[in-house]
């Protein structure tokens, strides 16, 4: 079966506003509320944003819901994935032809929409037995953005002011929809995104015909203007209604164009520091069309390309680290074997071993092994004491990636070697439990290493000591 | 030496009067805090040590209150906070490791600080206690799922490893203000009420009248279908990850939710 979207009839429905009626011609209706959320969840999958963090919010007393900063997950799906939100489409009706998208108007697939009240039915009866956190609403386009978002509007609308659901809701913005209903829904939800679908313009031409990355930039745009306008706001009169109060975030697609790591994480960068978003989200492109434009993906999905990226986004937010630190034009990719944020210590050698009871915090955050809770607590720590390799364990320091790094009191924790090579494999033996011994042979220390015939796992992870030789057999 | 052990009941109020109990001996006998420990009663035998003399101490309501008190005003409530999330853990040396940590606190310079004193095994130990019973926490709030019963009210049962039950009711009275819910500790036959639009409460030693449990409304097994699908649909196939699902969503937990029901 293959239903179209059905563009002429009620047109005059548009024109009020706030009173928009459930569109009758797209055909749903007959299908049961089971099958309807059969469909509309599984075309909403590949949407990665499932948080329900950054907002705190506790209840009016009078409807359902409250909403913690951290944000709860409820549920883990057989992918890993955490279930916090109701993620559904509105609708999987589109009128766009993206080649990347399962929904897109050419592919055959079966189309339903839900009512306002189901989806409201839906979350609230969700909720109340602490199945979710809340709701994520997103739509494929019906007519045009506008109409698309108004009808999401009236649903969200009926949810907060019918239903008094005060749960987390997340919307998507839907480029090129009327920035006036934007800024309406804006106020009724916790959380808006627009997806950038696509880390460069470049790619967007050639994969979303029907987009383009003005068109995205600009209500993104809008919402960060509106959220720091709503922060002043609030800051003067305390009850001003709030603006997308959890901040904006947005997804982007990797591995369905060419780009490198370096130009991602780049935008990245860009996106929080010139649009001030919360996250960017990144997803491993998953193959779910047959389209000639597409590359095969003979491994599955990039996931772990997808990890590193996510990695780096947590060392660009939390670590203070630019994207030009980690990656650079020369290095455009992240290695394979190690995290980024060990590959970048290992780079810089000459800053190590740290002096962990000395240290500026921020050079402790550099630390691999060091996150952000233990390097709190190893600056408070330290006030009241010396610190020894104990009481780092105690504060959750991972020595066993740490002790290359760090010393207390100007010991190390094993006899190590402040070497790149020598520590890059010890770093790789995960599996290796025993502490870390200098090589030795007739107790000789030696510096070469076996030549591995698997020279292109090597290469493609680890940076060739000194001189170039992968086998040095100096002594 | 001979040291005097206190062996407390197992509540934070227990736990609280034996910390009195303790610090009224250790000024008394003049010898001090090392002359004092405390233990958890938790109904097994625990091993006598030689040269330790044992006295109960029954839970006594003033005693414990006047510790609060004390834990509040002098180390701030931060750290009272922590305390009370370690004493709601199960190890045995709960008592042992916050009263010592009350010591610690209350000789310091800086009391509120005492948590950061990680080179103290006591308080080190205390901080792991609290994280423990916190991830608990958290865990509950995330994983406890209710049914409606015929008559209305929500049931969720639970069976935590640390003492966590009354740390639920802040959050899910805050956020369903309009529903009657219970919530049952299975393993500790105790029970937290909620009742529209009022407080919370907690009750003891309390059955759970299961052939009313099994009473569900009309509308429930279908809820429950719908999010087992749900939750079935979401997941996409070509990411499938068990290991990872089950890392973060243990096995221990997944017996009260539906979407983990066999059908």
């Amino acid at each position: 079966m293959f239903y179209h979207v059905s563009m002429s009839t009620e047109k005059k429905e548009l024109s009020e506003k706030n009173t928009v009626k459930y569109p009758a011609a797209v055909g749903a209706g007959q299908l049961s509320v089971m099958e309807k959320l059969r469909i509309l969840t599984d075309a909403a999958k590949y949407d990665v944003a499932c948080t329900s963090s950054g907002v705190e919010r506790k209840g009016s007393g009078k409807g359902m819901g409250n909403t913690k900063f951290a944000g709860i997950c409820h549920s883990f799906s057989a992918d890993g994935r955490c279930i916090s939100l109701l993620k559904i489409l509105f609708t999987n009706y589109c009128i766009y032809d993206c080649r990347y998208c399962i929904n897109r108007k050419s592919n055959d697939v079966e189309r339903t929409a839900f009512t306002p009240e189901e989806i409201c039915e839906l979350t609230m009866n969700f909720y109340k037995r602490n199945y979710i956190e809340g709701l994520f609403l997103s739509s494929g386009i019906i007519r045009d953005p506008s109409y698309t978002m108004e009808l999401i509007c009236a649903a969200i609308s009926r949810l907060r002011r019918v239903y008094r659901f005060e749960g987390y809701i997340h919307v998507k913005a839907i480029p090129g929809a009327d920035p006036e209903i934007i800024y309406r829904l804006g106020l009724l939800v916790d959380r808006m995104s627009v997806n950038l679908e696509l880390p460069t313009a470049e790619g967007l031409r050639n994969l979303a015909p029907n987009k383009n990355r003005s068109m995205i930039l600009k209500p993104m745009r809008q919402i960060q203007n509106g959220i720091v306008n709503s922060k002043e706001e609030v800051a003067i009169y305390r009850n001003a209604p709030q603006f997308v109060p959890a901040g904006q975030s947005t997804q982007m697609i990797i591995g369905a164009t060419p780009e490198n790591d370096y130009q991602i994480v780049s935008v990245a960068e860009a996106l929080y520091q010139k649009f001030g978003l919360k996250r960017v989200f990144y997803s491993a492109f998953v193959r779910v069309n047959e389209d000639r434009m597409l590359p095969a993906l003979p491994g599955g999905p990039p996931l772990l390309r997808e990890h590193r990226l996510y990695q780096a986004d947590f060392l660009l937010r939390y670590y203070g680290f630019g994207a030009g630190e980690l990656l650079s034009e020369d290095r455009p990719n992240f290695n394979v074997l190690l995290d980024p944020k060990c590959d970048w210590a290992l780079r810089h050698l000459e800053l190590f071993p740290m002096e962990v009871n000395r240290a500026p915090y921020e050079m402790l955050l550099r630390v691999p092994g060091i996150g952000v809770k233990s390097a709190k607590r190893i600056v408070k720590g330290r006030r009241l004491g010396n610190l020894q390799f104990d009481d780092l364990k105690k504060i959750g320091v991972v020595l066993k990636r740490a002790l290359y790094f760090i010393c207390c009191n100007g010991k190390m924790m094993y006899r190590t070697k402040i070497d790149e090579d020598y520590i890059t494999r010890n770093l790789l033996d995960t599996e290796n439990k025993r502490p870390p011994q200098p090589d030795l042979i007739d107790g000789r220390e030696v510096t070469y290493r076996q030549l591995s015939l698997f020279d292109d796992v090597t290469a493609a992870g680890m940076v060739p000591p000194p001189g170039g030789q992968i086998c040095a057999g100096a002594r | 030496m001979e040291i005097v052990v206190f062996v407390c009941e197992e509540s934070i109020e227990g736990i609280l009067t034996g910390v009195y109990d303790a610090w009224v001996e250790a000024l008394s006998s003049g010898l001090g805090h090392a002359h004092c420990r405390l233990a958890v009663n938790n109904g097994n035998d625990y091993n006598l040590e030689l040269f330790c003399s044992y006295r109960d101490t029954p839970a006594d309501t003033v005693k414990a209150g006047k510790v609060i008190r004390t834990l509040r005003k002098r180390l701030g409530e931060e750290v009272y906070e922590c305390l009370c999330y370690a004493m709601a853990s199960r190890e045995p040396d709960r008592a042992e490791a916050v009263y010592r940590t009350i010591v610690a606190g209350l000789s310091m310079e800086q009391r509120y600080r005492v948590l950061d004193k990680v080179t103290d095994p006591h308080v080190a130990r205390c901080f792991e206690l609290k994280r423990n019973v916190g991830g608990e926490i958290h865990r509950e709030l995330e994983f406890l799922r209710f049914k409606e019963l015929e008559n209305g009210v929500l049931l969720a049962k639970i069976h935590p490893k640390n003492d966590v039950l009354m740390y639920l009711g802040p959050h899910f009275s805050d956020r369903l203000p309009s529903e009657n819910f219970l919530i049952y500790d299975t393993n500790r036959r105790k029970a937290l009420f909620h009742e529209r639009e009022k407080d919370w409460y907690m009750m003891d030693a309390l059955e759970l009248d299961e052939e009313m449990a099994g009473r569900i409304s009309t509308e429930e097994e279908y809820y429950q279908d719908l999010f087992r699908m749900f939750c079935r649909t979401i997941a996409i196939e070509s990411r499938e990850n068990r290991a990872l699902q089950r890392q973060f969503l243990p096995l221990y937990f997944r017996d009260v939710m539906p979407e983990f029901a066999k059908k």
